[in-house]
């Protein structure tokens, strides 16, 4: 009895092996046969694309080693880049500590209007290429998109369409020093800048420029007033010995926020981003005319008295020597 | 004998969690517990600057007999746009309520106008001294100051507070 059943199971057994040996191997997909390609944005997705500042794109190419190698990669910008946009002529991988290994694989791109092209010089049949578009002026506010290309020697060619990606229309000033004695008047209103830092100096060479001054800032080392922004408007009382420049009617609006940490005024540190929607958003209702105890990683709102332009200041460092603040600003 | 035990032991579980359902306390119309708690005080009192930060510099003073609370802020802080944070005792409610969202108030009625005198203030924070003068003199409450009622658990007992803000001198 309990021989016939220990007979049966390998029976079984055996029956089972021979049925699943049956089948052929079947590849998951279909096999490449021709050039391939794909692209993503390294740029973070949420970061608002500034003027001046780049977008980063990582084009990776492939065509099997039995039909050649890879000629030549190109981009075409919709609108083109600013001087210094380029492909890295280095091709990328991660080593097993994480870090990205370059190896040369082309020679140094050319850029001529809105196109980018590299040339392999290397004898390749893979490579990941890095494509770094510096915004140009004219795209503030547009959308911009690109078309990667890639040829191989044995003819084939392929195309990768990335975008469209929207421009931001604020400007961005970065590491304005502010000195409590000197360079202490704050301007919004510049076109090229986001805000423009004029001295005591300035103002006393030349008076009219008092209209343009938004803000002015002071020191004091009592602990209740500290660094501080100052409008016209703001009680005297909270501003001991600092004088406004005669002619100065500004009354610009702010109202005080602390720990709004912008990765872009802050240096790569921290994963907050002010858009062009914040400053739309913004509800100014709640806002006085000065703001004190201003101290690191602390920032400010503001809206100039004519309601022109709104603008965050976020405050890098505040010693008592003076402070350094970056500038987000943008045109209503 | 041991059916029996057993027997028993249901129907003593059995009437035990039919216990356990019935309502001891009825809701409010805030969705909140009716409780037989008889205290009705204010425990405590802050307020936020738009930059989240408290703009009270020492504790804040509160008298449950004179039913006052006082916030000593810093000098220059401003009183349009205040986040007011009023602790209570347990399972009491407040009226007017502090909106969870955009809860903004101006408290700029409630600043009391006082002529200071020596031992009012020591490193920065205001002494009892000043608290028990301010306490002592209702009458010179401003008019516009802000007041909120506490009502006890039990919904039962009701007192209105006069909350008042003293910006301290320039520090």
């Amino acid at each position: 009895m309990k021989l016939k059943i220990r007979y049966f199971v390998v029976l079984t057994l055996a029956c089972l092996g021979v049925m699943s040996c049956d089948q052929d191997i079947v590849l998951m997909g279909d096999p490449v046969t021709k050039l391939t390609n794909d692209c993503i944005k390294r740029s973070l997705p949420i970061a608002p694309n500034l003027v001046g500042q780049e977008i980063e794109f990582a084009y990776a190419m492939a065509l099997p080693k039995e039909l050649g190698k890879l000629a030549s990669a190109q981009v075409v910008a919709s609108i083109p880049g600013a001087s210094g946009t380029y492909f890295d002529p280095n091709s990328y991988h991660t080593n097993a500590s994480g870090q990205d290994i370059p190896v040369l694989v082309a020679a140094e791109s050319q850029t001529s209007g809105t196109a980018t092209s590299i040339q392999f010089t290397a004898d390749t049949c893979a490579a990941t290429l890095r494509y770094y578009y510096i915004i140009p002026e004219e795209a503030r506010g547009k959308e911009v998109s690109f078309t990667f290309s890639a040829k191989a020697s044995n003819g084939q060619s392929v195309e990768y369409k990335m975008g469209p990606y929207k421009i931001s229309t604020m400007h961005m000033t970065r590491n304005l020093s502010l000195t409590p004695d000197e360079q202490c008047y704050i301007s919004f209103r510049n076109n090229a800048e986001a805000a423009v830092i004029y001295s005591k100096s300035q103002l006393a060479a030349d008076p009219s420029l008092a209209s343009q001054v938004d803000i002015v800032y002071g020191y004091h080392t009592n602990a209740d007033l500290s660094h501080a922004f100052y409008a016209a408007g703001s009680p005297e009382a909270y501003r001991p010995n600092v004088v406004f420049p005669s002619g100065f009617s500004n009354a610009t609006k702010m109202i005080q926020e602390y720990g709004l940490r912008d990765r872009q005024l802050s240096d790569l540190q921290y994963s907050h981003f002010i858009d062009d929607l914040d400053f739309q958003a913004v509800n100014m209702d709640r806002s006085i005319h000065h703001a004190l105890l201003l101290k690191e990683e602390a920032g400010v709102w503001v809206e100039t008295a004519d309601g022109a332009y709104r603008a965050f200041v976020f405050v890098n460092k505040a010693a008592a020597t003076g402070m350094t603040v970056s500038v987000k600003r943008y045109k209503m | 004998m041991k059916e029996y035990s057993i027997k028993i032991i249901c129907l003593s579980l059995l009437l035990f969690f039919a216990g356990a359902c019935s309502n001891d306390f009825p809701i409010d119309e805030d969705g909140l517990l009716i409780t037989d708690r008889e205290e009705c005080y204010v425990s405590n009192f802050d307020l936020l600057h738009t930059d989240g930060q408290t703009i009270r510099v020492g504790n804040a003073y509160v008298d449950t007999l004179a039913q006052v609370a006082i916030a000593y802020v810093r000098f220059g802080a401003p009183l349009t746009t205040l986040w007011p944070r009023i602790s209570l005792c347990e399972d009491a409610k407040l009226t007017p309520k502090i909106p969870s969202y955009n809860g903004w108030t101006d408290f700029s009625g409630s600043k009391m106008v006082i002529d200071f005198v020596e031992g009012d203030w020591s490193s920065g924070s205001a002494t009892n001294q000043l608290s028990e003068r301010i306490v002592a003199n209702p009458s010179s409450f401003p008019s516009s100051a802000k007041r909120y009622t506490v009502i006890s658990g039990n919904r039962k007992i009701k007192k209105e507070y006069t909350f008042l803000i003293v910006e301290r001198p320039l520090q």
